[in-house]
């Protein structure tokens, strides 16, 4: 693995018959110059740095968790990180019209997808997809919210990664993972809760399978009052 | 006569398709028109394709231009981001099975075939109805209330009328034959 610096030339060989230029990487004709740090992956006519990050920049197509902050006429003022607040209209809910509206109060906390990100201008979201289908997006009840990085979210939901494959093998839960860094989860009792948290939190720097195991099973026999 | 009086009806009127419990119908025609139109379309463009000539050479010669993905979500091939484990939560884990099933290209249109009318409308009509067979027994029950109600105040107006006649036979009397007053106590009691 190869970690870059801004400014440095990528020179990597595999790289030079890529068609798709991924985060991080910035091109000035022929030479490709990194501009995040990061460390570089290829795959399949792709090249990318995976940054490690807190602060979430908006991409068409993500999805995040939101939270409510304010209601302006037709519009929801959500907060998903960035540095202005994103905007959901009431309809883009499932079954929403102009009688039925959603039910969403300040400090409510939804999942839902990034359709528009004009520069310049605030984020669009939705909860609905081109069939007019939640497809289990929508408003979280109960559980617990928590932030992490950017790189331990893309983590969880990469389809290689056994970190919640083994979480689930112990536990009975539900996680909702936002790009965003932020994660929901929701379990059956507080100190599931407590447990799944601070495994999720502690798997960030654990790249061993045994190593992970080890800390999924002290986690599930400890007793959380001590 | 009777051939020659029937009607036959080859199109349904504008305005009756307008209305809203036509609607499936007003798709299905525009629909058959709209394949109709492209047809005809498709005949053209062939016919005039045996005579035109296609030049691939530009096409070929341009070089392959690099596209800007900044979505790790692309760049990754990330799964979404709901899940469940240990049957906690029950539709999202039919979630899981859908998105993988449409992360792997697996998903046909036939899966949501299934589903003609949204849950919320299901649950309003059957909804509906239910509201509709408690109208009826609450009907029923003030129509038999009404009923008695009727028939009180049916017994009340011949009980009226018979009075009525009473007063008017008296009255008539009265102006008939003025002398017969001592006569009238006699036969009452």
């Amino acid at each position: 693995m190869t970690v870059y610096l801004p400014g440095d030339v990528i020179n990597e060989p595999s790289s030079s018959d890529s068609s798709i230029i991924g985060y991080g990487i910035s091109v000035r004709g022929q030479t490709r110059i990194a501009t995040q740090p990061g460390a570089f992956h290829n795959d399949d006519g792709k090249v990318w740095l995976n940054v490690h990050s807190k602060r979430y920049i908006p991409q068409e197509g993500d999805r995040v968790i939101a939270i409510v902050t304010s209601k302006t006429g037709d519009f929801f003022r959500l907060d998903i990180g960035t540095a202005e607040y994103a905007m959901i209209n009431f309809t883009n809910f499932e079954g929403a019209t102009k009688r039925n509206r959603p039910n969403l109060k300040t400090g409510d906390i939804i999942y839902a997808t990034v359709f528009d990100t004009t520069p310049r201008t605030e984020a669009e979201l939705t909860c609905v997809d081109d069939e007019k289908r939640a497809r289990g997006m929508g408003q979280l009840n109960g559980g617990f919210m928590f932030k992490v990085s950017l790189n331990h979210c893309r983590r969880l939901i990469n389809p290689s990664c056994k970190i919640l494959q083994t979480v689930g093998k112990f536990f009975k839960f539900e996680i909702t993972v936002g790009m965003n860094g932020r994660i929901w989860i929701s379990a059956s009792t507080s100190d599931d809760i407590i447990k799944i948290h601070d495994i999720i939190n502690k798997s960030e720097f654990i790249t061993d399978e045994d190593e992970l195991i080890t800390l999924v099973q002290n986690n599930y026999t400890r007793s959380v009052s001590d | 006569m009777t051939a020659s009086e029937r009607v036959v009806v080859k199109e349904l009127s504008s305005s009756l398709l307008d209305m809203k419990f036509m609607l499936k119908k007003k798709k299905q025609i525009e629909t058959k028109a709209a394949k109709k139109k492209e047809a005809k379309l498709d005949q053209l463009i062939t016919e005039k394709e045996a005579e035109a000539t296609c030049s691939t050479e530009i096409l070929k010669s341009s070089e392959p231009k690099l596209e800007i993905c900044y979505d790790y979500a692309k760049l990754e091939n990330l799964k979404f981001g709901r899940l469940s484990f240990g049957g906690f939560n029950k539709e999202v884990e039919l979630l899981m099975e859908y998105y993988e099933k449409l992360q792997n290209g697996m998903l046909s249109d036939s899966d949501d075939d299934g589903m003609d009318v949204d849950d919320e409308e299901m649950a309003k009509s059957l909804g509906g109805q239910k509201l509709a067979a408690l109208d009826k027994k609450s009907q029923s029950k003030r129509e038999r209330r009404q009923q008695n109600e009727r028939n009180e105040e049916t017994t009340g107006g011949r009980r009226f009328n018979i009075k009525d006649i009473r007063k008017r036979f008296a009255a008539d009397d009265v102006a008939d034959a003025p002398e017969r007053k001592f006569m009238k106590p006699a036969e009452d009691c």
